[in-house]
């Protein structure tokens, strides 16, 4: 298919796709006109409605109030109604985040941070409470490869800034927490199927329920299967790389197994997920146009979770885990002769975790714990198929473990104080304590002042202490010290009247022994150095709507001036402007909704000082809830303006940025039974 | 002689008495339903636990007489429940919730008790005469004493209502409020959209929110909202049903709806004596039942007495 059938077929898929939401505002109109019940027996049938428990979500509100940090949440209800297929979209439209791909994986950036092939190892991902990141490249999984389907997150909480004072390692710029449903939540079974442009197809089944006797299930299966795109490099254009174009080199295959059960203060939660994606870039010098070059990403984990509160403000949770990664890289490379080399890494460990929180007299919350973990394999394997030749085969283990108090001080009825650090070992990088302090201020009823000073650090991952192709490329630097960064913010919360809500902050990050690869000018090899210094400051400005049945809705803006302290540069893959928008209305009372998200990115500097222009991307989404009872509709057009854009890649591409994609169409079709 | 003598003289009186044995055998066996009790046709708006509860609230106050009770829901088909009609000649109709009222008031010369109806004084005009029954709603004054009992230092109590549906009702509310030393703060709202600036214009002016059947301000689309603003804001919530307590409020005032079936009992038992001129058409409810929501209460630093505590009937 060339690009003008390419073309074609898009444009055929909009006219279906807008002809798609008039029929379905229609037949709505039409449902709804007899099913609508008489005012006084609807307002009768108040007395017996049931009412979703809403304190969870106040309490964690108020938290939100006095934590010391920037935070925002997303519900379910907005992953609905915005049509997000992944965590990427989620995150993609959250102030001062930032997604950008190789179209390999989904990448993260925060606050003008996102070195290029990092693996978004700065960020903390947790899955209700349990680290997510893998314990090799320390990488989050935002793209098609997280285990977690939107079908099952009740919320997700992004907190901005640093968190190892409770998280330790990897939380230098934020934390993003998953929060799954109970089966309480679905109450039944579930079914979804999907379907998207580039011939991509996903099929969801959920079955949840609380038993009688207060046992609580959840279990999910969902699998997905995409053609991918015929795609266009300039980089590649001649003949005899086929002219430019990668054919069939862009299929994902992805599947995802859940299941959390809990028995009143005791919780099990699995989570196996695996996902194959063709790579189409010719990324590490493959071979342009061979769909063999592949990446598989396995993930999982089991973990046991009790959680007991004692009478007289005091709580204890205690975890017990299990996590595993594989990863398998195939690269067709001509050296030559052709040959097929397979990079491999493999990380197992295990851990357990201690919190205890008490309220001591009126104005003091403890809160203390510890983490120990057995990484029993962080293994890494570089060779060639045929002829055989292993250039790497690293195997370690090593164990980290950690002890945190925090204590939360009223210091009167509108001043808090939250003080803490955590002392951090592993034996691969010696020790670290982070701390932090934080004073809130209640100024009014409506206002919140926040003053914020934290340190963060990450520790160097098995990856860059280790990796090495026996020195044909790269080599190994086992004295490799963490990476650290001091948070200065200020931050000001003001509720605007009973529908509005503003925050203004303001923040200065010092990121000190920046762990980067350089070419070691004695032996041209690639080595991870500790050897940047890198300052950024910007402001946030942020205002929230929530009018009931009205409109819900966001803007944030965020600048950023992210330099090398050294080179006193820009530091590349950092837009100075960015802008988040997005909006959802019903339309006609609590079965159809529109919701629609506008993102501008400033132009960003490339890896060897080009640019990747600036853009406004446009994403519209229509949901029908409770078409007939039980059936939701979805139906997204992303990129709806068809912006060309492009995003900046690491080193290991030739391409200096990689064009995204264009206008697409994603429908969803869920019953609940 | 003296047998056929006997056969002569007794022929015809042997004849009547047979005969009669017939119609009594006959009575017996084709009046089955209607012996010494009586029969009553209890529709249902919907088959739900409240109304579930009424009923058994109903036969209890039936103990002690025989009660053939015959249930069905609005949602059968019609021409079913005319044929249930029609089978059983039901002595009385019970209705539980509006729409198994205005069901029922399609059927003549049948009395009618109802409970669990929202406002039955928009269906009952004057030519219905042998209709009585419960409300719903519990009496402000009830609840206002229960409130009070809680927070003995109460007093300022807010609503927020709609007044197309419900000013007759805070008016009644207004003067109980009085009764008991309280001042009922209220704000109207007509729409759901009005719903944010009512609770900013109360909060500040209400020591704690109240709540009544009210579909504009504690409906579907406002009543999460509603509760996410009193908890942020510190603000006691009352609601009118437990699942309110279950779900956020400090504590929730609501029928008993046992009790109700009681109720309704009493006064179907008066009309099938015939003893109709005493009674009053339309009752309230004349028990309520209290839910507390103890996480909530111990985040707004709230404790309550032992002597609340006993009256309490649901705690979560």
């Amino acid at each position: 298919m060339d690009k003008n059938q390419s073309e074609e077929r898009q444009g055929h898929l909009f006219h279906r796709s807008i002809s798609i939401p008039i029929l379905l505002t229609i037949s709505i109109l039409l449902l709804n006109s007899s099913d609508s019940l008489p005012k006084e027996i609807a307002t009768e049938n108040l007395a017996f409605m049931e009412i979703e428990d809403v304190f969870a979500a106040a309490k964690h509100l108020q938290k939100v109030r006095k934590a010391p940090a920037s935070i925002t949440i997303i519900t379910d209800d907005d992953i609905r109604k915005y049509g997000y297929r992944k965590m990427s979209d989620v995150l993609n439209n959250t102030k001062s985040f930032y997604i950008y791909s190789d179209r390999n994986y989904d990448y993260i950036g925060v606050r003008g941070f996102a070195r290029l092939g990092d693996y978004g190892n700065r960020v903390l991902q947790l899955v209700d409470g349990h680290t997510y990141n893998d314990n090799v490249y320390g990488s989050v999984f935002f793209d098609n490869e997280f285990g977690i389907d939107l079908d099952l997150i009740k919320k997700i909480e992004v907190v901005r800034g640093p968190c190892s004072t409770l998280y330790g390692s990897n939380g230098l710029f934020g934390i993003v927490n998953v929060v799954t449903k109970s089966g309480h939540d679905i109450n039944g079974f579930y079914i979804k199927s999907e379907a998207g442009s580039y011939d991509t197809y996903k099929g969801t089944f959920i079955f949840g329920k609380r038993f009688e006797n207060d046992f609580d299930l959840i279990f999910s299966v969902s699998l997905l299967d995409s053609e991918g795109q015929d795609l266009y490099f300039v980089e590649f254009d001649d003949p005899v790389t086929s002219n430019g174009w990668a054919r069939d080199a862009d299929g994902e295959k992805a599947g995802k197994i859940f299941l959390k059960s809990m028995y009143h203060e005791l919780m099990f939660i699995a989570n196996v997920s695996w996902r194959e994606k063709h790579v189409p870039t010719a990324s590490y010098e493959t071979i342009f146009n061979d769909n063999r070059h592949k990446t598989i990403d396995q993930r999982s984990f089991a973990e046991i979770k009790l959680e007991h509160a004692f009478e007289s403000n005091k709580e204890l949770m205690a975890r017990i885990y299990y996590d595993r990664y594989d990863f398998v890289g195939e690269y067709p490379l001509d050296y030559p002769p052709v040959t097929l080399n397979k990079d491999e890494s493999y990380g197992q460990w295990m851990g357990t975790e201690l919190r205890y929180f008490q309220r001591l007299g009126t104005s003091h919350h403890i809160n203390l714990g510890g983490e120990a973990i057995l990484h029993i394999n962080a293994d890494q394997k570089n060779y060639d198929v045929e002829p055989p030749v292993t250039y790497l085969d690293d195997n370690r283990s090593f164990t980290t473990w950690s002890a945190f108090v925090q204590d939360e001080w009223d210091i009167s009825l509108w001043l808090r104080l939250t003080a803490g650090f955590r002392y951090d070992h592993s034996t691969t990088f010696g020790e670290h304590v982070s701390p932090r302090i934080g004073i809130i201020g209640q100024l009014t009823r409506e206002s919140t002042l926040k003053l914020l000073y934290g340190q963060a650090f990450r520790a160097p991952t098995v990856y860059e202490l280790y990796y090495q192709d026996d020195n044909d490329t790269a080599k190994a630097n086992p004295d490799l010290e963490p990476e650290i960064v001091d948070t200065y913010e200020i931050i000001w919360e003001q509720e605007l009247g009973p529908i509005l809500k503003g925050a203004v902050s303001a923040f200065r990050y010092e990121v000190r022994d920046l762990i980067t690869q350089v070419e070691d000018p004695d032996d041209g090899l690639l080595q991870f150095q500790n050897i940047e210094h890198i300052k950024s400051d910007g402001i946030e400005i942020g205002l929230e709507a929530n009018w009931p049945n009205v409109i819900k809705g966001h803007i944030g803006y965020t600048f950023q001036e992210t330099v090398n302290k050294i080179t006193d540069q820009r530091l590349s893959n950092s837009p100075r402007h960015l802008v988040k928008a997005g909006v959802t209305i019903p339309i006609y009372k609590d079965k159809l909704f529109l919701g629609t998200q506008s993102r501008f990115m400033d132009e960003r500097l490339t890896r060897n000082g080009q640019h990747a222009d600036r853009s406004i991307i446009t994403d519209l989404n229509i949901y029908a809830h409770n078409l007939v009872k039980g059936l939701d509709l979805s139906l997204g057009i992303f990129n709806l303006f068809d912006e060309d854009y492009s995003d900046p890649v690491s080193a290991a591409h030739l391409q200096e940025t990689i064009e995204q994609d264009g206008v697409n169409f994603w429908l969803k079709v869920s019953y609940s039974f | 002689m003296a047998q056929g003598k006997l056969l002569f003289l007794d022929m015809p009186n042997f004849m009547t008495a047979a005969r009669a044995v017939l119609i009594i055998l006959f009575v017996i066996l084709f009046w089955p339903s209607q012996g010494k009790g009586c029969t009553v046709l209890a529709i249902r708006s919907k088959d739900t636990v409240p109304y579930n509860h009424a009923i058994t609230g109903f036969r209890s106050g039936f103990q002690g007489l025989e009660l053939n009770l015959v249930i069905i829901d609005t949602t059968e088909e019609e021409t079913e429940i005319s044929s249930i009609l029609s089978k059983y000649r039901p002595d009385l109709i019970l209705c539980l919730g509006t729409k198994a009222l205005k069901y029922a008031l399609t059927v003549k010369k049948i009395p009618k008790i109802f409970c669990l109806v929202l406002h039955p004084e928009m269906y009952l005009s004057t030519d219905y005469l042998d209709v009585y029954g419960i409300t719903i709603e519990l009496p402000p004054l009830l609840q206002f004493r229960i409130i009070a009992q809680a927070f003995p230092r109460l007093k300022r109590i807010g609503v927020i209502y709609n007044p197309e549906f419900n000013q007759k009702y805070i008016e009644i509310a207004k003067e109980s409020a009085k009764s008991v030393a309280l001042d009922l703060v209220t704000c109207s709202v007509r729409s759901v959209k009005e719903v944010p600036s009512a609770l900013h214009h109360l909060e500040d002016k209400i020591d704690i929110l109240w709540s009544i059947l009210d579909n504009t301000a504690y409906g579907p689309e406002t009543a999460r909202y509603v509760l996410l603003f009193a908890l942020r804001r510190d603000i006691p919530f009352v609601g009118f049903s437990p699942q309110f307590a279950k779900a956020g409020a400090l504590m929730a005032v609501y029928g008993d709806y046992e009790d109700m079936g009681r109720q309704s009992a009493l006064l179907a038992k008066k009309v099938l004596l015939g003893n109709e001129e005493s009674l009053v058409k339309i009752l309230q409810p004349r028990k309520a039942r209290i839910a507390i929501n103890q996480k909530v209460a111990r985040a707004l630093g709230i404790t309550f007495t032992p002597e609340f505590l006993k009256i309490v009937d649901k705690v979560f």
